[in-house]
């Protein structure tokens, strides 16, 4: 996989851009890492046009994924066919497959619900219910019928503990969470996706809608949660990938160019498209 | 908006720039009013100032209308110019034409030529005397200045007829006496009404000597009776004379015969009822407060009675019932025996009443011999003859049981128990009865005379000397001979006993008051009508005015309508408010109230508002978050949207027709009631078997399809659409199933031919109503849902909350304002709708509520009042229209209020459920 590195010489985006099937590039770092989630030559299309190609690379466990790219290149896409939020999409076609652990996603028998269970999830935008701050946390319990009290009032804390956002609600836990500022709104958000207890936490852009003051408080939030959680970040910001995330991988108009650790992606990629790209010459 | 120059200039875009600039100055300088929107701003604020216009127009039109109906406005009586009489409240004035002779000149406008083309809008009432409510009169009709506001004029409202305006003349009070009398003279009058019972020959069979004794003692009673009767009528008299209670002598007391008081007691209160106009009212007015109370006891009693009769109707019902199920129609039978039962009932009270009497006539009469006599004739009577009659009684009971006892056990059980309810009942109804009587007689017990001043008779031929006669207080020969023609005579002698007292209102009109041999009060008026046009004719007249006597029962209210200050008023404009909120309605809704339509339309809005909110929820949450949208689900909101725009009167159509028709007469008298064919049993159970079948195919298809629509495959897709198909298969199936059950005979079966919810009602009005306001509700809540952002769905799926939790727990939450809001417009359009109602179950007077205190206690197959729709029948079916248009525009008023404060109560809903979590928010 690693074969033609740096005897590229013709420019694979312009290729790609010509319908050329292009193999992606991944480091053997990232395969030596022990996944958590392996996604299996992951095609995708919205009626006819396709969004993914082939995409194959394994997500390690406990540590951060960024999903970097230019907008339209389907980062967003792939993570939510990881939680099969895609299935509320009409004309929707997959072919590959996405293994959680030993289990396939799409496999007959699995249970959509509980493999959402399994895997939280944070929006673009803080998306809060329009309830108190601790029915917010305690959502996803409440909806599997946990009733004690007790139980409840326990994960709230955790999971705000978590968030770090404990200190700051917890005298107003009754109180509305639409009433939170923006980045309390979007760790709220991350409190509830981890309030289940989940195996893999997917980040779509946490950060665009926040200032700096709020984004850095999430960063530091999500160094944090690695080791707990496997998290899959999308972000357009490549100062917050560098900084955050262990592995990053580039994708390109439906394709995975790049996969590597951070470090390298960053100092000294493999390929010149994806140097271009981080170094912010293209794109 | 000084333009900015560059810091640095660059020659290369210099003039590009101070072109701009330029530009920009040139717009500063112009003018141009179409750049700055300012018509379009007149224009659209003019719209919305016409908009508002109208509805203040529309609101303040029907206020100014719909308010002042129940002002007590003065009360004029009019010398037209022919010297009759008319009296009434005036209404309104208004300019006529010009008089059509063409004479007068047409530059003519002086202030008198005006004011003789004025018309005045009187409210004559005295609709059984003149056959009219309302009356225009022309200014050139009325003598002038011929208008007097007499004090003692009253305006008298009525159960029936409408109002009654006139003077008082006479107070027939049958005195009630003192209670401990009044309990003696009770039980004098029921030893005297048990000896009455009996028979005659059945005393002289016993011994003549025995009937002799029974005449001689009921003879002594009555005697007894009387004394006790004078005793306390004095008794009431001493009290009543008594300074404290003068008011109590007002009017002249009578007990049964007119001789009982003496006459000058009669006639000193004659005088100082008409010198104190005050008093008199007030005596009035009491008679009729006490009477409105025995009223509302009457009413009481009456609904006791009627209760016990529908727990009759009801036993019958069930002996039909049982017969209906042994296949025998002996409906009749159940109305036999009910006779017969009711006289051995009888029999059973006589035989009680005559024991009592027999034990109260020693107490009564003492211990004499005749009284022992008499006594054993009773005991004879009780214990031979009534045994005797009782016997015959049971036997034909017996007969009548004979045929029934060969039924199964079910229903001679039916019967038996039925009988025995059958005399529990007629048992409890006798004292009832004897109450509602007793009530009805203390209720004509006052009886008011009153001269109607309208019209009036006039006594011709009479001389002017006659006249000078007659202000002088007596009576002249001529003046005797006409008054005696209409059958009153007069006493010239006794000046006493006629009593002749004259009020002069003005120089038009002059009343004279006297008193004939029998001591009724009669009133004469004086008129001249053209005395102004013609000052030297002699147009006097003498008027005998019409006279009314009512029972105290038959008024409602009386008003001095022309002594009332703004308190008296005031207090008699809510009184009237509160008759017409709270009370029954009469005469055809004219009069009375309308609570049975205000019931009638807040209980019918609200229970069509439960109805349709679930529906019109549940179709809009499948639409908009379920289906895939494709054409089907385009047609089906263009259909829904086309709904809201079909005709009410459709749905009344289709109401009746569906509802009552089909539904009601299938829950009345099962599918043979409601025209449809039972299918025979073995038929029927063959199609339920494949009914059966159907749904578990559809259960099991639509089980295998499901899953996300990406993993379908193209035979899945067509195992969905199947399921679908049968689903909807199995339900129509199973609906029709119902409907052609042949082991279905209906829940009223035994109350047929009359349907019970097989007609119109407030049930079926409710449910027609909410199909007809279902389209608003389900487009209303798709807009909610619809406007619930996208990312709380996603936020919720992501946490792993199936599609109903995510409806549930986030969205419904977040719609429910929405949802309100669309249940509030259902509400309005709802409960202004008329259209449908009378074809479902409206009627113009329905005064028996649906909600009483019988099982099940609501009862929904009742009709009812609606609002809007007695605003319909008032306006346009009664039979004077002229006299129902005030109470038109009050009703108006009322509904309009009535649907504000529905409206506001749940706006005030919605409003708390829209702070509930935003109340933090900064």
């Amino acid at each position: 996989m690693s074969a033609d590195t740096g005897t590229q010489t013709t420019n694979r985006l312009e290729d790609i851009a010509a319908g050329k099937e292009v193999a992606a590039v991944i480091h053997e770092k990232v395969l030596e890492a022990e996944p958590a989630l392996q996604i299996q030559d992951f095609n995708l299309w919205y009626g006819l046009k396709q969004a993914l190609h082939s995409i194959t690379m394994p997500i390690p466990r406990g540590e951060v994924t960024a999903l970097v790219g230019p907008s339209g290149c389907g980062k967003s896409t792939l993570l939510r066919s990881v939680n099969r939020m895609n299935d509320l999409i009409d004309g929707l076609t997959i072919r590959g497959d996405i293994r959680l652990g030993d289990d396939s996603i799409f496999a007959p028998g699995v249970d959509v619900i509980e493999l959402r269970k399994r895997m939280g999830m944070v929006f673009q935008k803080p998306n809060p219910f329009p309830m108190s701050i601790f029915e917010n946390v305690v959502y996803p319990l409440r909806i599997d019928g946990q009733r004690d009290k007790k139980v409840l009032k326990e994960v709230a804390e955790q999971s705000l503990r978590g968030a770090a956002l404990w200190e700051e609600v917890r005298e107003r836990m009754g109180e509305s969470g639409l009433g939170l500022s923006g980045g309390q709104q979007q760790r709220l958000c991350i409190a509830r996706a981890i309030a289940s207890d989940p195996e893999v936490l997917l980040l779509d852009e946490p950060c665009s809608a926040l200032d700096p003051l709020a984004t850095g408080k999430i960063e530091d939030l999500i160094t944090d949660l690695r080791g707990d959680y496997t998290v899959l970040i999308v972000t357009h910001n490549m100062q917050q990938a560098a900084r955050i995330s262990d592995y990053t991988a580039f994708m390109y108009l439906g394709r995975l160019i790049e996969f590597g650790v951070t470090s390298q992606i960053f100092t000294k990629p493999y390929l010149k498209e994806t140097e271009d790209y981080v170094t912010g010459r293209f794109g | 908006m000084k333009p900015t120059t560059p810091s640095k200039p660059v020659t290369s875009s210099k003039p590009a720039r101070a072109a701009r600039s330029g530009q920009r100055k040139s717009m500063q300088s112009g003018f141009s009013l179409l750049a700055r929107g300012e018509p379009q701003i007149w224009f659209t604020g003019g719209m919305l100032v016409i908009c508002i216009a109208m509805i203040v127009g529309l609101l303040g039109l029907i206020v100014a209308s719909g308010l002042p109906t129940f002002w007590p406005t003065q009360l004029d009586v009019l010398v037209l110019n022919d010297g009759s009489l008319e009296t009434g409240q005036p209404q309104s004035t208004r300019l006529g034409k010009p008089p059509a002779d063409g004479s007068s000149e047409p530059t003519q406008t002086t202030n008198a030529a005006i004011s003789d083309r004025l018309s005045y809008y009187y409210r004559t009432a005295n609709n059984d005397l003149t056959g009219q409510h309302y009356r225009w009169l022309d200014a050139t009709q009325l003598a002038a200045s011929g208008i007097a506001t007499p004090s003692d004029a009253l305006v008298i409202e009525r159960l029936e007829w409408g109002r009654l305006y006139g003077f008082p003349l006479d107070l027939n009070r049958q005195l009630s006496p003192p209670a401990e009398a009044e309990a003696a003279l009770r039980d004098i009058d029921q030893v005297i009404a048990a000896i009455d019972t009996v028979p005659a020959d059945a005393a002289v069979e016993a011994t003549t000597a025995a009937g002799e004794a029974l005449a001689n003692v009921r003879a002594q009673l009555s005697e007894r009776k009387q004394d006790l009767l004078d005793i306390a009528l004095r008794g009431e008299l001493a009290k009543a004379t008594s300074p404290d209670a003068r008011v109590r002598t007002v009017g002249s007391e009578e007990w049964q015969a007119p001789s009982a008081v003496p006459a000058d007691t009669q006639l000193e209160a004659a005088r100082q009822y008409w010198t104190e106009p005050a008093l008199v009212l007030q005596e009035l007015q009491q008679a009729v407060i006490a009477t409105t109370e025995a009223r509302e006891e009457l009413k009481q009693a009456m609904l006791a009675i009627s209760r016990l009769d529908a727990q009759i109707s009801r036993q019958q019902a069930a002996v039909r019932r049982a017969e209906m199920d042994a296949e025998q129609t002996a409906a009749r039978r159940v109305e036999d025996s009910q006779a017969l039962l009711e006289q051995v009932v009888q029999l059973q009270t006589t035989a009680s009443m005559l024991q009592q009497a027999a034990e109260q006539l020693p107490t009564l009469l003492g211990s004499g011999a005749e009284v022992a006599t008499a006594v054993a004739a009773i005991h004879a009577y009780r214990t031979q003859r009534l045994p005797e009659q009782s016997a015959e009684l049971e036997r034909q009971l017996e007969e009548w049981l004979e045929p029934i006892r060969q039924q199964p056990p079910a229903i001679v059980q039916a019967v038996l128990e039925s009988q025995t309810r059958f005399r529990e009942i007629a048992l409890a109804k006798l004292p009832l009865q004897r109450e509602v009587a007793q009530i009805q007689r203390a209720l004509e017990a006052v009886e008011i005379t009153f001269a109607v001043p309208t019209g009036g008779s006039p006594l011709d031929e009479l001389e002017p000397t006659d006249l000078i006669e007659l202000m002088n207080g007596s009576f002249s020969e001529n003046l005797q001979q006409r008054l005696a023609d209409r059958g009153i005579t007069v006493t010239p002698g006794a000046s006493q006993t006629t009593a002749i007292e004259v009020v002069e209102l003005n120089q038009h009109l002059k009343l004279v008051t006297f008193r004939d041999q029998t001591q009724h009060k009669h009133l004469v008026a004086v008129t001249r009508g053209d005395y102004i046009a013609n000052p030297d004719a002699e147009a006097w007249r003498v008027l005998l005015l019409p006279e009314k006597v009512h029972s105290a029962r038959d008024l409602v209210r009386i008003v001095p309508a022309n002594q009332l200050g703004l308190s008296g008023k005031l207090s008699v404009y809510f009184s009237r408010w509160g008759e017409f909120l709270w009370d029954d309605p009469r005469e055809a809704g004219t009069e009375g109230g309308v609570f049975p339509a205000i019931w009638g339309t807040v209980v019918m809005t609200l229970i069509m508002t439960i109805a349709v909110v679930p529906f019109g929820v549940m179709a809009a949450l499948y639409l908009r978050e379920y289906t895939r949208p494709g054409p089907l689900v385009s047609l089906l909101r263009i259909s829904i949207n086309n709904l809201a725009g079909v005709p009410s009167i459709v749905y009344g159509v289709f109401g009746f027709s569906f509802f009552c028709y089909t539904i009601g007469a299938f829950i009345d008298g099962g599918p043979k009631n409601a025209d449809l064919l039972a299918l025979p049993p073995t038929i029927w159970y063959v199609y339920l078997g494949i009914t059966a079948i159907c749904g578990t195919g559809a259960f099991l298809l639509s089980f295998l399809a499901s899953g996300p629509s990406h993993t379908q495959t193209g035979s899945k897709r067509w195992m969905s659409r199947l399921a679908l198909v049968l689903w909807l298969l199995s339900l129509a199936a199973l609906a029709w199933l119902i409907l052609k059950s042949p082991f279905f005979d209906g829940f009223y079966r035994e109350y047929l031919p009359n349907p019970t919810f097989g007609k119109g009602g407030l049930l079926w009005a409710a449910l027609t109503l909410s199909l007809l306001t279902l389209p608003v509700v389900i487009v209303a809540t798709e807009e909610a849902l619809a406007a619930v952002p996208n990312s709380l769905r996603e936020g919720s799926l992501a946490c792993g909350a199936s599609k109903w939790q995510t409806i549930r727990r986030i969205i419904l939450p977040q719609a429910r304002p929405g949802i309100l809001t669309g249940a509030i417009l259902a509400m309005a359009r709802g409960a202004g709708e008329v259209a449908p109602l009378m074809l479902v179950g409206a009627l113009p007077l329905a005064p028996d509520l649906p909600l009483d205190t019988e099982f099940p206690f609501f009862h929904g197959s009742r009709s009812f009042m609606h609002l809007g729709y007695q605003i319909f029948t008032l306006g346009f079916q009664s039979q004077n229209s002229e006299a129902s248009k005030p109470m038109v525009f009050t009703c108006t008023l009322l509904l309009i209020t009535i649907i504000a404060m529905l409206n506001i109560s749940a706006i005030y809903l919605r409003a708390r459920l829209r702070r509930r979590f935003r109340g933090s928010q900064f």
